[in-house]
């Protein structure tokens, strides 16, 4: 099984050696030059990375990193996956694509149909990867996909399929020869991607990082449909208790389910490493085992903007189990050494727990 | 006298979709007291009613509640919230009663959510052959296309991606300024393309109408819309008012509150439903959208941008008297 990272222009040459040889298979990128950004800034990017510092900006970075990582025989791979883009946009994509037409890509990134329809309308011939933002969360998306575009290459899952349903997915596309991605650790999202049409960008926080949803409150709905007369009753106790019962039940169940699952301890590794890794969201490192029996072609770490180190690391434990004869859920968990960091809050599939 | 647009009532709650009549209905108001206990979904039934209200008489001279064309039915974010086939049967039945144009809301769906969905297509198939099917899920088009052709599919409002966020509303937004010299040209471009979709491309229209789809949904989007850019779609565009989606996840973050500890609740998973015992509020320090979180999606009340839109030359209006989960 392969793994697929995204590095920036802030990776140096001997950090993209460093993570070819520590076992990644295939890179991806972003490309926003100044004809781009200053047209539409960064918050509207062309890519699904709205922040400057996770991009390439000129055409001959981007010309030196595809010659490095095909020097070190791997593939690079283009993303121009932004979820919707309008005509203006669409035509500055287009001639930027066509100002780096002779860069040799092995394929690009893409969720918009109207990018892939523009691509091969002006004969593009690279594979496009058909990115989370396109939502093939069923086979019959799968299908569509394959039936309706040449040159589909690999279907990136999202992220928020549980693993009985990678099951169901990945059995039909072995059967149909069709080629799977999916998302192995880090930047596990709050939401579904590919239906989130929330504002990033540097500027202004993520919705699902800002503090309006932090701070959220649970509020209970105590009327029922036929609320337009129970408002007018003289009586409105029932609708004071339910409010009360409702909060008593949300409380009663949280801390039941804190009493039915206690905080596990801390392991060593949870002071330095493991923090981490549970900051850039999620890990879904005992998931590999299954990935590889039922055929899924490659893991995606959607590491870039993050520190070179760390993401080494990523990349050498993530190698290391996918190359292990039989790495268990008990070797994953053995291997990280932290029964808290392992009790559910930061798998990416929720597995093993869901099974 | 005939109205610019056709008016259409979108409900998930088939006790609602049986006594339309009630759920059209504006109450005299509440005492204060009465009125704060209200949950916002219903102070903006109530407050959207009057809105619409006052259009039509104003706009038209007819009562909105009798002049209802067509109801759309079901939910577009969580698979378990899908309705049994009993209450498709009895929507479809109350609009064949009523001569109401019928339109079925599909929602985006793992494996299991299909084939729930395949049941309930195969249903509408057989006995409402033409009925219009609102499609957030590529697997559903493919569906429709493949097995069930007599039905309509309609290019749901979560397959048109245009941004949406409560917080660029009103206070507006700040714009990262590394690198950019002329700030105020990229701030037009971007509400520009804010505004912007690929719709406006032949090619994708073209694409579209080869996979059956003839109408569009559409979020009133808080950072509003050109009439322009509109007829630049080139199809009838049914406009979704006064609860717009935000994002969704099928990994339930409403029910894994009562699981602290865990962010996530997967869709596979049992279901305690606790979405119908209580929501998300907000507050922020920013003037914006009032935003809830209702079932397994944020949403946020455009009602204030009636005005905006209403003239805008779409074809329907698809009226939310409650949030639509």
């Amino acid at each position: 099984m392969k793994i697929i990272t995204g590095i920036s222009n802030a990776h140096r040459s001997e950090e993209i050696e460093s993570y070819a040889r520590a076992g990644v298979d295939e890179f991806f990128i972003g490309y926003v030059p100044k004809e781009w950004s200053d047209e539409y800034g960064w918050e509207l990017s062309c890519n699904r990375r709205e922040t400057s510092n996770y991009q390439y900006k000129s055409k001959e970075e981007l010309e030196n990193v595809v010659r490095l990582i095909h020097e070190k025989e791997r593939k690079v791979f283009l993303t121009l996956n932004a979820h919707d883009y309008n005509t203006k946009q669409i035509s500055l994509l287009m001639k930027i694509m066509e100002g780096i037409r002779r860069i040799p890509f092995d394929g690009f990134i893409v969720s918009n149909l109207a990018i892939i329809l523009e691509l091969q309308q002006r004969g593009f011939e690279e594979e496009i990867n058909v990115s989370i933002g396109a939502a093939s969360n069923n086979v019959e998306t799968i299908q569509f996909f394959h039936s309706t575009f040449d040159k589909i290459g690999r279907i990136i899952l999202p992220r928020k399929l549980t693993m009985s349903e990678i099951q169901k997915i990945s059995e039909f596309s072995g059967e149909k020869g069709y080629r799977l991605e999916a998302f192995g650790m880090s930047e596990g999202c709050y939401f579904n991607d590919e239906f989130c049409f929330t504002w990033h960008g540097s500027s202004n926080r993520s919705f699902c990082r800002s503090p309006m949803f932090e701070f959220r409150k649970a509020k209970p709905l105590v009327f029922a449909e036929n609320w337009k007369e129970e408002i007018f009753q003289e009586d409105l106790s029932p609708v004071y208790r339910k409010r009360i019962e409702t909060e008593q039940w949300i409380t009663a169940e949280r801390n039941n389910y804190k009493v039915k699952h206690p905080k596990p301890p801390y392991g060593k590794r949870e002071l330095n490493y493991l923090p981490v890794l549970a900051n850039i969201h999620k890990c879904g490192l005992c998931t590999f085992k299954r990935f590889k029996e039922w055929g899924i072609e490659a893991v995606k770490l959607p590491l870039r903007g993050h520190n070179y180190k760390m993401n080494l690391e990523i990349v050498k434990l993530t190698r290391h189990v996918i190359d292990h004869a039989n790495a268990t859920a008990d070797y994953c968990r053995k291997l990280l050494d932290s029964p808290n960091f392992c009790s559910g809050q930061n798998c990416y599939y929720d597995f093993p727990y869901s099974s | 006298m005939k109205t610019q647009f056709d008016f259409y009532v979108y409900l998930s709650n088939i006790k609602h979709l049986l006594n339309l009549e009630k759920t059209l209905q504006i109450i005299d108001k509440p005492s204060p007291e009465l009125f704060e206990m209200l949950d916002d979904d219903l102070k903006i039934n109530q407050y959207s009613l009057s809105v619409v209200k006052k259009y039509f008489d104003r706009h038209f001279g007819i009562d909105y509640s009798g002049n209802v064309e067509g109801l759309y039915f079901g939910q577009e974010t969580c698979e378990n919230l899908i309705p049994p086939l009993k209450n498709l049967q009895l929507a479809v039945e109350y609009c064949r009663q009523h001569e109401y144009h019928f339109v079925f809301a599909t929602p985006y769906v793992g494996p299991k959510g299909m084939d729930r969905l395949r049941t309930l297509l195969s249903y509408l198939h057989k006995e409402a052959p033409g009925s219009e099917v609102s499609v957030n899920d590529y697997g559903v088009l493919h569906l429709l296309n493949t097995e069930f052709n007599n039905l309509k599919p309609v290019l749901g409002r979560l397959l048109v991606k245009l941004k949406r966020d409560p917080r660029f509303s009103i206070s507006g937004y700040d714009i990262t300024n590394q690198g950019i010299k002329n700030l105020k040209k990229v701030e037009s471009n971007q509400l520009d393309a804010l505004q912007g979709s690929s719709l406006e491309l032949p090619v994708y229209q073209n694409f579209l109408r080869a996979k059956g789809i003839e109408r569009i949904c559409l979020d009133t989007l808080s950072q509003g819309m050109s009439k322009k850019t509109l007829k630049k779609w080139g199809f009838p565009v049914d406009l979704i008012w006064p609860w717009s989606y935000i994002t969704s996840g099928r990994s339930c973050s409403i029910a894994a509150h009562t699981q602290p500890g865990k962010e996530f609740h997967p869709t596979d998973e049992p279901c305690k439903f606790q979405c119908k015992k209580y929501e998300f509020t907000f507050s922020s320090d920013k003037k914006m959208m009032p935003a809830l979180f209702r079932g397994n999606a944020a949403w946020m009340s455009t009602q204030s941008m009636y005005e905006e839109f209403f003239d805008l030359g779409f074809d329907r209006l698809v009226y939310e008297p409650y949030i639509p989960v």
